[in-house]
């Protein structure tokens, strides 16, 4: 029960951190990396709120061992404005999807990973996907409103401009 | 809220091999870890935990999965989205827990989900407050406190009631599934149904140092009709209070074979195998219910109405849920009959279109 090292990539960024066997990814994220924009809720995996992507994959750091994610790569909010706040994070402050934000990282990492996999999702889909994360202020709606026009936002983003006309 | 996890020894074996070499080893004193959706919530209230916990989420052997068996170590997502597994089997997967909790959860810890009770998935501090319960560091059964012995009613000291909520263990039962085993003894392959016996503590037949290997679906299991339907409190993350998956076999509109399973009503899944194709088992498999007492005949039978209400009237009848997981128990037996019923009634009809 010795500590061991964990050689990982945190938001493209190689780190290395001696942790005991039974040390979550959050508790390690946050009080040995300084990642605080993870949140810890309910640690039980109920409220989502601790979601971060690994691999790619948006999973509850809370329930994930952090010496399983030995050669990991792993994204957490704090990846999202490394340079300007993403269109998730601008849609979910201009549509009110945020008001206590404890549960909004764990919402924006669920949502960024639903709309990498499916750019234009349905109001269900959107539902569906984020049916693991409880917000206890909004409602739900504007929630899902703020990830409506994410979406709409990053497609118009990725659109490539028409060539200019040649004279 | 930061819960701790108590401290443990981790083994992340790379093959099949060295896990089974591994478990042998501390076979009196593991966990076998997987997606730890389930494991790590009580570890972390103190339930039951062990000094050394096996992962086999590195194990590319128990990854697979196609039409016909499924990998332990295949998530719930995976399953979801596999089009080659009957799609009442991928609809069931769909219905577990969150999505979040999909994308690490995996088949082998939903089949092999520890039970819970009211009394038992609780915080350290609230078990010791009540003395704890006979699952964990106690010594009596808050749910059932007096049984019968002999004609006395004695303190209940020897049987625990916590139930079984997996869905996809019921699920695979109706439709016939067999599990592989793998040990240092060498590899068991048994009928699923035959895998789970026995109270809330001990709930399957596992031998020491056993690791499950994957799950096999026989031939038919694609050919029939099957269906799966599940009431829980919310829609997603709370786990089963009933579940009813259910396997049909038509020849005109007279029933060939029909196979119900419950879950979450007892301390197993429970199998009313109405064609009976498989041998029956004795008397006392099921801790709660006798699923074949006073059993309707149905093979032969036109599937109508009314023969559907005599199928769920009987599974209503048997169903023993006990106030240990959400909702009222006589709700929740009431349940069992409707939403037999309308599975039923939904794979008669074929589905909505």
């Amino acid at each position: 029960m010795s500590k061991r090292l964990l050689k990982f990539i945190v938001n493209g960024r190689q780190a290395e951190v001696a942790v005991e066997p039974h040390h979550t990814l959050a508790s390690v994220l946050r009080n040995e990396l300084n990642l605080t924009g993870t949140k810890v809720g309910c640690d039980m995996g109920t409220c989502g709120c601790c979601t971060v992507h690994i691999d790619g994959k948006a999973k509850l750091s809370c329930l994930t061992l952090a010496l399983e994610c030995q050669g990991a790569q792993i994204r957490t909010i704090e990846a999202l404005n490394e340079y300007e706040m993403h269109p998730l994070q601008k849609a979910f402050a201009e549509c009110g999807g945020s008001q206590c934000g404890y549960c909004t990282p764990g919402f924006i990492m669920k949502s960024c990973e639903l709309l990498e996999r499916n750019p234009d999702p349905t109001r269900e889909e959107i539902q569906e996907a984020l049916a693991g994360n409880l917000c206890r202020c909004t409602g739900f709606m504007k929630i899902y409103d703020a990830v409506e026009q994410a979406a709409g936002e990053l497609r118009r983003k990725e659109t490539p401009k028409p060539a200019p006309a040649k004279v | 809220m930061t819960m701790l996890l108590p401290k443990f020894e981790l083994h992340q074996p790379a093959t099949l091999d060295e896990a089974v070499a591994l478990a042998a080893l501390h076979v009196d004193d593991f966990d076998l870890l997987s997606g730890g959706t389930d494991l790590l919530p009580n570890y972390k209230c103190g339930l039951n935990a062990r000094h050394n916990v096996i992962s086999l989420a590195h194990i590319a052997e128990l990854k697979h999965i196609d039409g016909h068996s499924i990998g332990a170590g295949v998530t719930l997502t995976e399953i979801e989205r596999n089009t080659d597994v009957p799609r009442s089997v991928a609809d069931c997967a769909r219905h577990i827990a969150s999505p979040l909790l999909r994308e690490s959860g995996t088949l082998g810890g939903n089949l092999m989900l520890d039970n819970r009770c009211h009394f038992f998935n609780q915080s350290y501090f609230w078990r010791r407050s009540l003395g704890y319960c006979l699952k964990a560091n106690g010594d009596r059964c808050h749910v059932v406190p007096q049984i019968n012995e002999g004609g006395k009613s004695v303190l209940n000291d020897k049987v625990c009631v916590a139930t079984h909520s997996s869905d996809l263990a019921p699920m695979l039962i109706a439709l016939g599934a067999e599990a592989t085993f793998i040990s240092t003894a060498g590899k068991r392959t048994l009928k699923l149904n035959d895998f789970y016996w026995g109270d809330g503590i001990e709930r399957y037949e596992r031998k020491p140092g056993e690791i499950l290997v994957q799950v096999t679906l026989p031939k038919w299991a694609h050919e029939v009709r099957s269906g799966w339907k599940k009431l829980a409190p919310r829609q997603s993350i709370d786990f089963s209070v009933v579940g009813v998956g259910a396997a049909l076999e038509l020849d005109g509109n007279k029933v060939r074979a029909l196979r119900v399973a419950l879950g979450a009503v007892d301390t197993t899944p429970v199998l009313f195998d109405f064609s009976r194709l498989e041998k029956r088992k004795d008397a006392g498999h099921y801790l709660l219910m006798d699923p074949y007492k006073n059993m309707p005949e149905v093979l032969g039978k036109t599937l109508d109405d009314a023969l559907i209400e005599t199928v769920a009237k009987h599974v209503q009848t048997q169903a023993q849920p006990k106030l240990n997981v959400p909702m009222a128990p006589d709700y929740r037996r009431k349940m069992c009959g409707v939403l037999t019923r309308r599975l039923l009634t939904q794979l008669r009809d074929g589905p909505a279109e």
